[in-house]
């Protein structure tokens, strides 16, 4: 018996929408790049990392037709961040110099934390439809 | 598929666009060697500043990037040499390119590089067996020394404005290099 979580179709724009989150907390980088190592710069990145991944849901049920579980919901939010980390450590493997390190451990917090949040936003879509 | 198009496309305009802050490939100019320094001037500073980086959030006027680069070659020997990065390094405004801070800049270049006459030094003298070890442990180990160092100059000379400090530095600096000008050369020749 085979457990199919995503169709192929579902699978890309899974990897497509990660990529374009990936890019868009880089670019936030950019302009938020001098609370690097505050507190700040990471609660903004988790915000945005977290709603990002979020939208999946959205993106599931406009594109797809699909109303994610909770099962399937959190694969994606684990892929998403498995994806996150994949593109961030492409990306310092291309620019890096010597004695650069790249910061597993952040992305590892993110991914942890996007659990914990991503979980919380789906209790809300669960109360909004009892609210219904 | 127009979907996947679409933000695949903007990814990649985002992913260029940040990545010029961290290497500013638009305006870009290889890496100088040392050996080089004389040459280098502020329009060789072609990095992009940060959005929103201003003189009163960071002590800096100027900033430069350098690093050290150690080659293994195919026959044995071993290339260690400290390079600048010009599409990496920038100058907060125009109206700062004084030779004072350029000068101030290129002596960080200076520190760089007699951290790496060290390593060059400890190389040569080496006569134990995993030579690849032991320059990882001693490469390390004067980079977080060289860290130290940069920070330490940065503060007394306030980036070149306590002038007296400055030429202090840049004399200190001269007279280590000069003591260490026996490894000069970036090939170090160990085949035997």
């Amino acid at each position: 018996m085979h457990l199919i979580l995503f169709t192929r179709k579902e699978l890309v724009s899974m990897l497509v929408w990660s990529f374009f989150s990936f890019t868009v907390i880089r670019i936030m980088s950019v302009f938020i790049y001098i609370f690097q190592g505050n507190l700040q710069y990471f609660l903004s990145v988790v915000a945005v990392y977290s709603i990002l991944c979020f939208l999946n849901y959205f993106l599931f049920k406009i594109r797809f037709g699909v109303k994610l579980n909770y099962l399937k919901y959190i694969t994606c939010c684990m892929s998403f961040g498995l994806l996150i980390t994949v593109f961030a450590y492409g990306y310092y493997l291309l620019i890096r110099l010597p004695h650069d390190h790249f910061e597993f451990g952040f992305y590892a917090l993110l991914f942890v934390v996007n659990i914990i949040i991503g979980s919380l936003f789906y209790l809300l879509t669960l109360i909004k439809k009892r609210a219904v | 598929m127009r979907f996947n198009i679409i933000f695949f496309i903007s990814g990649v305009i985002l992913l260029l666009t940040s990545a010029s802050f961290d290497v500013n490939f638009f305006n870009f100019k290889r890496s100088i060697p040392f050996e080089q320094w004389k040459t280098i001037s502020f329009s060789d500073f072609t990095g992009l500043k940060k959005p929103g980086l201003t003189l009163g959030d960071v002590s800096r006027f100027a900033y430069i990037k350098t690093s050290r680069e150690i080659v293994y070659l195919s026959n044995g020997d071993i290339r260690v040499t400290a390079y600048f990065h010009p599409a990496r390094s920038y100058v907060f405004n125009e109206q700062m390119r004084n030779p004072d801070l350029l000068q101030h800049e290129l002596y960080h270049f200076h520190i760089t590089e007699y951290w790496t006459r060290r390593l060059r030094k400890d190389i040569l003298s080496y006569k134990g067996k995993s030579l690849r070890n032991f320059i990882a442990k001693q490469d390390n180990i004067y980079y977080h020394l060289e860290t130290e160092m940069q920070q330490r100059y940065d503060e007394e000379t306030n980036h070149s404005y306590i002038m007296q400090k400055q030429t202090k530095w840049q004399t200190d600096l001269d007279e280590k290099l000069i003591s260490l000008a026996n490894f000069s050369s970036a090939l170090l020749v160990l085949r035997k």
